[in-house]
């Protein structure tokens, strides 16, 4: 077999098919992305909620540390010290409370908010 | 959903496409897929099976589309999906064979080489491709069947020029030997 034989053997084996576009392939390659965009979407959302809350939390954690030292604590009886240690089961209790009544919801199927209830 | 090859962009050039793919354009990233699609799945599905190359060239355009802005317009966009595609079969063939060598452990038994019933020049040669190791195959696949030049595929595959050619010159010798052996 010459080399010339061969060349023409591989070229017909190897070439690719000659056909029109294949359109289910392209829409499924096209709903793969748009899943994959709404993953990002929903995740990216995700994110900036977390973040959103910690930062809410943090600054309930602030708010209270700062009133624990104002001087009306002492006139009540409660010790600082005691406002500071109540303060975190105290802010734990809100969330869990938020978390029950749906305020802090989670994105839903297109994107929008759907409550946990 | 955008319309899968919008005819309006049938003029506009891959570099433009992926610019307006790399900026979330969905319908020119449909063009792209449409317009190579036919060549990657077979590029893939020589290399995997007609099967597990069509789900490796789907993920192929997810990565290109999640990727999008690293093509940079530098060499063509074909060939930058092609490699995309090579990595891809590398990992996927990579985990088929400690798959493979697992199940081999658990019940040892004939290599499962394909069966061709028939003996003709055609289906020797696909026999013969077949025992090919991946690099060789891709190699052959993309030179002498898609027409690229031998440093165009040894960019794609990751390889020296000088290891493309060799490749492709020591499957030619194995290929002729066996199609000989085959001749009455």
């Amino acid at each position: 077999m010459s080399d010339i034989d061969l060349d023409t053997l591989l070229a017909d084996a190897l070439a690719p098919p000659q056909r029109h576009d294949d359109h289910r392939f392209v829409n499924t390659a096209l709903l793969q992305i748009a899943e994959h965009e709404r993953f990002r979407a929903q995740r990216r959302r995700v994110w900036h909620d977390s973040l959103a809350q910690f930062a809410c939390l943090a600054a309930l954690v602030a708010g209270l540390i700062r009133f624990s030292q104002l001087p009306v604590f002492g006139s009540i009886g409660l010790p600082a010290d005691t406002v500071l240690g109540i303060a975190p089961p105290l802010v734990l209790v809100l969330v869990l409370w938020l978390a029950a009544s749906g305020a802090l919801a989670r994105p839903g199927r297109n994107g929008q908010r759907v409550s946990s209830r | 959903m955008p319309p899968c090859g919008s005819p309006l962009l049938n003029e506009v050039d891959d570099p433009e496409l992926a610019s307006r793919a790399a900026q979330g354009d969905q319908v020119a990233f449909a063009r792209l897929v449409a317009r190579h699609e036919r060549r990657l799945r077979h590029f893939l599905g020589r290399l995997a099976g007609t099967g597990i190359g069509d789900e490796l060239a789907q993920e192929c355009f997810l990565r290109a589309w999640q990727r999008a802005g690293d093509y940079r317009g530098r060499g063509s966009y074909a060939g930058w999906l092609y490699r995309i595609g090579w990595r891809l079969f590398l990992d996927s063939h990579r985990l088929a064979q400690r798959r493979a060598a697992h199940d081999a452990l658990e019940a040892a038994g004939p290599d499962a080489e394909p069966h061709y019933p028939a003996a003709d020049a055609a289906l020797d040669l696909e026999r013969l491709l077949a025992r090919l190791d991946a690099r060789s195959r891709a190699a052959l696949v993309l030179c002498d069947g898609h027409g690229w030049s031998h440093a165009e595929a040894a960019e794609m595959l990751g390889l020296p020029l000088g290891t493309l050619k060799s490749l492709v010159a020591r499957a030619k010798v194995a290929l002729r030997a066996g199609l000989q052996e085959g001749e009455p």
